[in-house]
C-alpha cells in the first residue's frame, strides 16, 4: 500500500539523469511527492533538518547515485547505516557503475538493490516502474 | 803471571769502549731516542759480549791454573830441596858435635887425672882417632911458666927423650925457644907419626892459636879458631882447630864448692887441642846419606870484614864436567843454616846442582797449553753459538718484516674484497630495489588503467546516457513534428550513441579482465554453451553444432563464458552469408582441453590473423552492427590470464578455426583486492 504522503528521495547531480527520473515518475502516474538532493550531504541535511527543511514525515524510500560530488554514495550509506534514527530508511543504489567493486561496496551497507542505470530511457522507465511496484507490494 | 797485564790491559781498554755506548743508551732511554740506528754498536757489543766474556774468563782461568801448578810444583820441590838440605846440614852438624865432644871427654879427663902419662894419653884418644874421620891431631898443652921450664923440660925427657921447647925460628927451623914468661908447648899428640914435629914447639908463638887459647882461658869454654890452612902432604887444606882450657883444681879447702866466682879463679892448666879437617868431617859425615844433588859450602862468618870459605862440598851427583862449569846460577833454590860453635859463626849454604830440584815445568806449560786451546775452541764455539744466533734472529727478523709485509697485503686484500663485495650488495640493492620500483611501477600503471576503467564507465557513460535520454524525449516530445529527414537523423544519433556505449563496455571490460578474483565453480561445458547461444538468438539460417566430448570441469564460468560468447558472436557477425554452421569441439590435451570454434564464413586472409586479436581492430566498415573491435582482444587476454593460448586457422573462403587451451583444473589466480561475501 502505497502513501501518498510518503515521499521518495533522489540524490542525483545530473540533471538529465533527475529529469528521466520525474519523466518516469510522471510516466508511471506517481504521485507521491519526489524530494530531490543534488548531494549526499544536502540529502543528509534533508533528512535530518540540518540547514535545510526536514522532510516530514521521512521519505519511504531514498534512490542513491554513487558517482556524487563531495560526499561518495558509499559514504553516504555509511552514515545513513550508522544513524540510529536512519539507518532503517529504504535504500536503492541507481548508478552508472557496473563494477563490481561498487555493487560489493553498497551491498556491504545492506541496500534494497542494487540497479545500472539503463541505456535508453524506455528501459529506465520499465526500471522504475519495477521499483515503485516493488515498494508498493512491500 | 806475564799474561795478566795484557790481560788487564785488555779488559780496561773493553771497559773503556762501552763506557760511551752505555752514556748513549742511557741518553736514548731518558730522552725517548728510538735506539735504533745509533745503538748499532752497542747491539753489536753486547751481541759478541758473550764471546769477550768466554774468552776473558778462559784466558784468567788458564793463567791461574798455570801460575797454581807451577807454584806448587815449585814448593814440592823446595821443600824436598829444603828437607835434603836440612838432612845435611844435621848429620854434618852432629858429626862436628861429635867431633867437638871428643875434645870435651879429652879435657875431663885431664880434669879428673891430676896426672896423665903419654901412655895413657895415648890409649885415650885411640878409640876417638879411630871412630872419628877428620881428626888432624888431638894434643895436650900445658902453661908452662918460666921458672917451671927446667922441671918441665926434665920431666917431659923422661917418657920422650927428645923433648925441648921449641919455636920456629925466621928460617922457618925449629929452635930451642927463647925465654918467655909463660910457654905453651905441645905435650902429647896424637896420632904421633904425621905429627912429631909438633912435640915441644910453644904454640904461644903462633898468632892464631895464641888468640885461640886466650879466648878459651878468659870464656873458660870450649872455643873454636878461625879457618887455618892445613899443610899436609896432599894438598892444602882448610882445617880447624879446637881447643877447652883445662884448670888446676879448686883449692883443698874449698873441696865440694861448686860455685866458682871470678875471684876465686882456678889457675890455668892447660888445653885440650883438636886439628880438624873439615872436609873429612863433612864426607865422613854425608856418607850416610844417599847423593841429592846438592852442593853444601861452609863459611866462618864471625868476622864482618868477611866471609871464609871452609869447605865446599860438591855434589857426589855432579860428573867432571860439571865440576868445571859448576858456576852457571841456574836456579834460585838455596838452603842456609847458621851454626854458631865454639865462638865461631859458621853458615852452611846449600844448593842443587845444576838440573836437579828443577821444577817439572811440563805440567805447568801443558796446563797452560791445554787452557788456551780450550779457551780459543770455547770462544770460537761461543762465537759460532753468538754468529749463528745473530743470524737466526736477523732471519727471523728479515721474516718477520715480510710477513708483516704479506699480512699487510693480505689486509689490504681483505678491504678491497670487502670493498667489492660492499660495492657488490649496494649494486645487488640498487637492483632489488629498481626491481621492486619497476614493478610498483607497473602495478601503479595497472591501478592507473584501473582508475581510468571506473572514471570512464562513470564519467564517459553518463553524458553519453543523457544524450541518449535526451534524444529519446525529443524524438518522442516531437513526434509527428519532424520532417523525415529530422528522423533520420535523430535516429543516426541515437544508434552512435550506443556504438559510444558498446565501445565503453567492451573496454571496461577489457580491463576488468585480471582484476578480478575468478570464482571457482563446476561447469557444465554443453549446458554453458547452450545458454549462450540462447543468449546471442543467432539469425535464422544458422546452426551451431555442439561437441559430444564437451567437459564437465572446474573453472571460472564467467571467463569461460564470455570467450565462447565473444568467439560465436563473432562468428556470427563476420560469416558474411546468410546460411551458416558453426562448430564447438574440444579435446583435451596434457592439462588443458583444447577447445575449438569453427565456422564456414568468408574467413581471414594471413596477412590479418595478428592483427584480429589487437584491441579496436575491425575488419569491417564502423557502421555495421555493434562491433566495436574488443571481442578477439579480449578473448586473447582472458585465454592468457588464464595460462592458456588461442591460435587462428583461416584462409579467404575457407571459414574461420579458433582454437584456445584452457587449463583442466582451476587455479585461483592470488589477488589484491578484498573479497566480499554476497549476502544470500
Amino acid at each position: 500500500m502505497l502513501d501518498s504522503d510518503i515521499g521518495i528521495l533522489l540524490i542525483e547531480d545530473d540533471r538529465v539523469d533527475i529529469m528521466t527520473v520525474q519523466r518516469a515518475f510522471r510516466k508511471n502516474n506517481v504521485g507521491n511527492p519526489l524530494y530531490i538532493a543534488r548531494t549526499g550531504v544536502e540529502a543528509l541535511g534533508m533528512l535530518k533538518g540540518v540547514g535545510h527543511e526536514k522532510i516530514n514525515p521521512p521519505p519511504g524510500l531514498i534512490l542513491l547515485d554513487l558517482n556524487l560530488p563531495r560526499m561518495s554514495g558509499i559514504e553516504f550509506l555509511e552514515k545513513m547505516r550508522s544513524d540510529p534514527e536512519l539507518r532503517k530508511i529504504r535504500i536503492i543504489v541507481l548508478t552508472s557503475s557496473n563494477e563490481p567493486r561498487d555493487r560489493e561496496a553498497a551491498f556491504k551497507y545492506e541496500v534494497d538493490d542494487y540497479i545500472v542505470k539503463p541505456h535508453s530511457f524506455e528501459e529506465f522507465n520499465r526500471v522504475i516502474a519495477t521499483v515503485l511496484a516493488f515498494w508498493e507490494n512491500d | 803471571m806475564r799474561f795478566f797485564p795484557a790481560h788487564a790491559l785488555k779488559s780496561a781498554l773493553l771497559i773503556m769502549l762501552r763506557i760511551p755506548v752505555m752514556g748513549l743508551e742511557w741518553y736514548q732511554r731518558k730522552y725517548g731516542v728510538k735506539p735504533h740506528a745509533p745503538s748499532r754498536i752497542g747491539a753489536l757489543w753486547w751481541g759478541y759480549f758473550p764471546v769477550f766474556l768466554v774468552a776473558m774468563l778462559g784466558l784468567a782461568n788458564t793463567l791461574y791454573f798455570f801460575r797454581q801448578v807451577s807454584s806448587s810444583e815449585r814448593q814440592q820441590v823446595t821443600s824436598a830441596f829444603n828437607g835434603a838440605s836440612q838432612d845435611r846440614v844435621l848429620v854434618v852438624s852432629r858429626e862436628i858435635e861429635s867431633a867437638l865432644a871428643t875434645i870435651l871427654d879429652i879435657a875431663t879427663y885431664f880434669e879428673a887425672s891430676p896426672q896423665v902419662r903419654r901412655r895413657e894419653f895415648r890409649k885415650f884418644v885411640e878409640p876417638a882417632i879411630k871412630r872419628q874421620k877428620g881428626i888432624v891431631a888431638l894434643e895436650w898443652i900445658p902453661v908452662v911458666k918460666q921458672q917451671e921450664r927446667e922441671e918441665f923440660e926434665n920431666n917431659a925427657r923422661r917418657s920422650f927423650p927428645p923433648f925441648s921447647i921449641k919455636e920456629s925460628a925466621e928460617s922457618g927451623e925449629l929452635v930451642e925457644a927463647s925465654s918467655h914468661s909463660e910457654y905453651l908447648p905441645v905435650l902429647y899428640v896424637q896420632p904421633y907419626q904425621q905429627n912429631r914435629d909438633l912435640l915441644g914447639l910453644d904454640l904461644a908463638s903462633d898468632r892464631v892459636i895464641s888468640a885461640l887459647f886466650a879466648r878459651s882461658r878468659e870464656t873458660r869454654q870450649l872455643q873454636v879458631s878461625e879457618p887455618v890452612i892445613l899443610l899436609d902432604e896432599q894438598a892444602k887444606e882448610r882445617g880447624f882447630t879446637v881447643s877447652v882450657p883445662v884448670f888446676h883444681p879448686e883449692n883443698d879447702a874449698a873441696d865440694g864448692e861448686e860455685e866458682p866466682t871470678q875471684a876465686r879463679l882456678s889457675p890455668i892448666r892447660g888445653f885440650a887441642v883438636g886439628v880438624y879437617r873439615i872436609a873429612d868431617i863433612v864426607e865422613r859425615a854425608l856418607e850416610s846419606l844417599s847423593p841429592a844433588g846438592i852442593d853444601i859450602r861452609f863459611f866462618d862468618v864471625t868476622d864482618k870484614s868477611g866471609r871464609v870459605e871452609l869447605y865446599e862440598h860438591g855434589s857426589r851427583q855432579r860428573t867432571d864436567a860439571d865440576l868445571t862449569g859448576r858456576r852457571k846460577p841456574a836456579v834460585r833454590l838455596s838452603y842456609v843454616h847458621d851454626l854458631s860453635i865454639g865462638g865461631r859463626q859458621w853458615q852452611i849454604v846449600c844448593t842443587p846442582i845444576p838440573g836437579s830440584y828443577q821444577p817439572d815445568s811440563w805440567g805447568g806449560w801443558v796446563v797452560m797449553v791445554g787452557g788456551l786451546a780450550f779457551t780459543v775452541l770455547l770462544t770460537i764455539y761461543v762465537y759460532t753459538l753468538v754468529g749463528r744466533a745473530r743470524k737466526i734472529r736477523q732471519l727471523v727478523e728479515l721474516r718477520t718484516a715480510e710477513l708483516i709485509d704479506v699480512n699487510a697485503a693480505l689486509n689490504n686484500e681483505i678491504l678491497e674484497r670487502r670493498a667489492a663485495e660492499k660495492e657488490l650488495k649496494e649494486l645487488n640493492d640498487d637492483l632489488e630495489y629498481r626491481v621492486v620500483v619497476r614493478s610498483s611501477e607497473a602495478e601503479r600503471r595497472a591501478r592507473d588503467l584501473e582508475q581510468f576503467a571506473y572514471v570512464a564507465s562513470h564519467d564517459l557513460k553518463a553524458p553519453l546516457r543523457a544524450i541518449s535520454n535526451l534524444t529519446d524525449w525529443i524524438s518522442e516530445d516531437l513526434e509527428g513534428k519532424l520532417n523525415a529527414e529530422s528522423a533520420e537523423q535523430l535516429a543516426l544519433l541515437q544508434d552512435r550513441v550506443q556504438r559510444m556505449n558498446a565501445l565503453i563496455e567492451g573496454l571496461l571490460e577489457y580491463s576488468r579482465v585480471g582484476r578480478t578474483a575468478g570464482s571457482d565453480s563446476l561447469v557444465d561445458t554443453h549446458e554453458l554453451l547452450k545458454e549462450i547461444v540462447d543468449s546471442l538468438s543467432p539469425p535464422k539460417g544458422f546452426t551451431i553444432k555442439l561437441g559430444k566430448e564437451l567437459p564437465v570441469f572446474h573453472t571460472d564460468r564467467l571467463l569461460l563464458g564470455q570467450v565462447f560468447s565473444n568467439l560465436i558472436s563473432n562468428s556470427l557477425k563476420h560469416h558474411g552469408g546468410k546460411k551458416g554452421r558453426i562448430r564447438i569441439e574440444c579435446r583435451k590435451i596434457g592439462q588443458f582441453y583444447e577447445f575449438s570454434v569453427s565456422d564456414d564464413g568468408v574467413g581471414i586472409a594471413p596477412e590479418y590473423h595478428n592483427k584480429v586479436f589487437m584491441i579496436f581492430q575491425t575488419l569491417q566498415a564502423k557502421d555495421y552492427g555493434s562491433n566495436t573491435g574488443i571481442g578477439l582482444a579480449l578473448v586473447k587476454k582472458i585465454v592468457e590470464e588464464q595460462g592458456g593460448w588461442i591460435t587462428l586457422e583461416s584462409q579467404p573462403g575457407k571459414g574461420t578455426l579458433f582454437r584456445f587451451a584452457w587449463p583442466a583444473e582451476f587455479n585461483n589466480k592470488p589477488d589484491d583486492e578484498d573479497t566480499f561475501t554476497f549476502p544470500s
